[in-house]
């Protein structure tokens, strides 16, 4: 009944369809598509109905700056591609010309190489915020200095859809490709506190977690950037999501927060308008401000879970698990296990009372992402305008793929004279991590060497190669497998750098790498 | 065209102004495509669909954005796509789990009681169906579709007017017609007398 066709019609024919401006041949054979396609039928069918409504609406900023950064985010794909392929055309002509022998085929048969097209060997570059797509290749586009704000002739208000006419083409003119976009008003981006707060990175969210900036809300995509005055919302259900790869962030359903960070003194701020909160710091030890009122309660050496609820006028906030140090004003104690610290918006006192921890741990439980991922590096990430893992590529060259890069070992001499050669790449972590209880290294990798080694700092752990020679094989290795002389890598040592090398039994080799992730797996 | 072509070029005052011009239609569209399929409309799940709608036009470098010809107004062009943006969505939320009590097919019903007609009295089970549908697909397109916007749709006499570009009391004639058809061919398919 709900039959789909394979080739169900563009929409632009179904509209044409409803309008009645296609032509015979296309009109009749649109006929029999509907009468076989129940999905296209009922689009059609619904579309029929709807009468455009007279007024617009405000427009929803977050949506908004979403919409414009996504149509930017791809477009520059095909340009790096193409540049790519000329990159590639015109090296192989300089360095190979006609009248030269054909070079032996290196194991790289399908990629091109491109000169550093996207990571400069340029270790700790901050994030930029908002990053227009820098142009790879010059765009053979007529430059526009300003294009008009809307340069569609302005119509009477709006009919009902099937009344209204298709836009007639104008007459013919000279073509004039779309202008480039040199100088336009930016999207709404999130405010900067004067008092220092930054905004920070949220990510991978789950459950129906919302953000809400100002008068504006959408639903949390799977990178948003959020500052002190933007609005998490949990609404029909908890969520979850990682704050910056460091926190897991729980919200309890009907609880809104913000949340920020201090630069300063690395530390995240929380501010709670409703509902429970619940961080775990996956391992690592930071420093939390929670702000209430006038009131700011501190945690530093804060290794663990700590779940903050707001009851109207009071705030509570209780370690659930692991260890902190809590100061307000100038009174600090530790943190107890158990002991839920009790403030109101004028305390100036630390109150303490038992809480109830045992529920508080499950619901964290329940409501936790189910992986944790500390770093993730696709090689692709300078077409998004953030970089949530900023990374620096030290050894190996970006090499463009089928429709996207990977990372290309570099040759390495042999120490010494009877030594193999090998091969080598490194990626150095602008931030740095602390390796967790249960993670694991996770990459794909294609190679003609039947073995390589991965290391991390000084650990190094062998992986035997289960995929064929040349084609792509994924690879998971926990970390507590890394040693150095006998000693693993243990839960809180840092993780700076990965490293991946081989060596060749023969001249020429290959060990390519992708898609390199460090995650924990929650039960 | 020029706002679309502006859009495409990332243009943050083009999209401003599309979303201006034409957001409130796409939420309209969404929202009453909600409202057909599952007789009611989740605020945060309709808001989930027009986010989506909005994000499809923009993605992999503005395609669906660049598809668009003006072969249609751009109003009609961005209704289909919602409408089929949002059934799209309906039936991946179905497949998650997270919608309940979908009425997809309820519609179908109707056209059971229909046929049952009182000279006849022929009865048709619900198990039968499949027969009515099977006999259908053996119909000329164009009673075909007049019979599935009209049954399964549950579209007006007067939108199908509309949208087949006939008179508007001409529908209930060629939908008459449809029918006999359809009874016609049940029976032969059953051996029954035509």
């Amino acid at each position: 009944m709900n039959t789909m066709e394979n080739s169900c019609p563009d929409v632009v024919l179904l509209a044409g369809w409803l309008e009645g401006t296609l032509a015979p041949q296309d009109r009749s054979r649109m006929s029999s598509h509907l009468a076989a396609c129940d999905e296209c039928r009922r689009s059609v069918a619904i579309a029929s109905t709807i009468e455009a409504p007279a007024e617009s609406g405000p427009v929803n900023e977050i949506l908004l700056s979403k919409v414009v950064s996504a149509s930017r985010r791809r477009r520059i794909l095909p340009f790096a591609t193409a540049a790519a392929a000329v990159l590639a055309v015109a090296v192989g002509f300089t360095l190979f010309p006609k009248s030269s022998p054909v070079p032996a085929p290196t194991p790289v048969a399908v990629e091109r190489q491109t000169p550093a097209p996207m990571i400069a060997p340029a270790p700790r570059r901050p994030v930029d915020p908002v990053r227009e797509p820098a142009p790879v290749a010059p765009a053979p586009v007529v430059e526009a200095p300003k294009p008009p704000p809307v340069v569609e002739t302005p119509k009477a208000p709006e009919k009902p859809v099937i009344a209204e006419k298709p836009v007639v083409p104008p007459a013919p003119a000279p073509v004039v490709p779309p202008p480039v976009v040199a100088v336009e008003k930016p999207v709404e981006a999130p405010i900067a506190d004067p008092k220092g707060h930054s905004p920070v990175f949220v990510l991978d969210p789950v459950g129906d977690l919302w953000l809400r900036r100002g008068a504006a809300e959408a639903k949390a995509g799977s990178f948003e950037k959020a500052a002190w005055k933007d609005f998490f919302e949990a609404r029909a259900g908890g969520a979850a999501f990682s704050l910056e790869a460091r926190t897991s962030v729980m919200l309890e359903k009907g609880s809104e927060a913000a949340f920020s960070h201090l630069k300063t003194d690395d530390t995240f701020s929380l501010s709670l308008e409703q509902g429970l909160v619940m961080l775990d710091t996956e391992g690592s030890s930071q420093k939390w401000q929670i702000r209430f009122g006038k009131n700011n309660l501190n945690f530093s050496d804060f290794n663990g879970r700590l779940a903050i609820e707001s009851r109207g006028d009071r705030l509570s906030a209780l370690l659930l698990a692991g260890s902190a140090e809590v100061t307000l004003g100038d009174q600090s104690k530790k943190a107890t296990v158990g002991q839920e610290v009790v403030l109101t918006r004028e305390t100036t006192q630390i109150t303490e009372q038992k809480g109830d921890t045992l529920k508080k741990l499950a619901r964290l439980d329940e409501l936790r992402p189910k992986v944790f991922t500390a770093f993730n590096a696709t090689f692709d990430e300078k077409r998004e305008e953030f970089q949530p893992y900023p990374y620096a590529v030290v050894s190996g060259k970006l090499s463009l793929g089928q429709g996207s890069f990977f990372l290309q070992s570099d040759a390495l001499p042999a120490p010494k004279p009877g030594e193999k050669n090998g091969l080598a790449a490194e990626l150095h972590l602008d931030r740095p991590f602390g390796v967790m209880t249960g993670m694991v290294v996770k990459f794909r990798y294609r190679t003609t060497l039947p073995s390589f080694s991965v290391k991390i700092g000084k650990y190094s752990a062998d992986y035997t190669s289960r995929a064929k020679a040349g084609q792509w094989g994924e690879a998971e290795i926990p970390l507590r497998e890394f040693s150095f002389e006998g000693t693993p890598l243990l839960p809180s040592d840092p993780v700076e750098n990965v490293r991946f090398t081989g060596f060749l039994e023969k001249r020429s080799g290959q060990l390519d790498i992708d898609g390199v992730q460090f995650l924990r797996r929650v039960r | 065209m020029a706002l679309v072509q502006l859009c495409i070029t990332g243009n943050a005052d083009g999209w401003r102004e599309m979303m201006r011009k034409y957001g409130a239609l796409v939420a309209h569209a969404v929202r009453t495509t909600f409202m057909r399929v599952l007789k009611q409309a989740d605020a945060s799940l309709v808001d989930d669909a027009i986010q989506a709608v909005w994000l499809s036009l923009c993605s992999d470098g503005c395609r669906r954005l660049r598809g668009f010809e003006s072969k249609a107004a751009l109003s009609t062009w961005l209704t289909v796509l919602s409408t089929r943006r949002a059934l799209d969505y309906i039936r991946s939320e179905m497949r998650k789990g997270s919608m309940r009590h979908v009425h997809l097919d309820d519609e179908d019903r109707d056209i059971v009681t229909e046929l049952q007609t009182p000279e006849t009295e022929e009865k048709y089970s619900l198990d039968e169906v499949f027969v009515l549908y099977e006999a259908m697909e053996k119909l000329p397109e164009a009673d075909k579709l007049i019979l599935k916007m009209y049954y399964l749709d549950g579209l007006s006499y007067r939108s199908i007017a509309g949208v087949m570009n006939v008179a508007p009391n001409t529908v209930s004639s060629y939908i008459l017609r449809a029918r006999d058809k359809l009874k016609k061919c049940i029976k032969e398919g059953s051996g029954g007398v035509s």
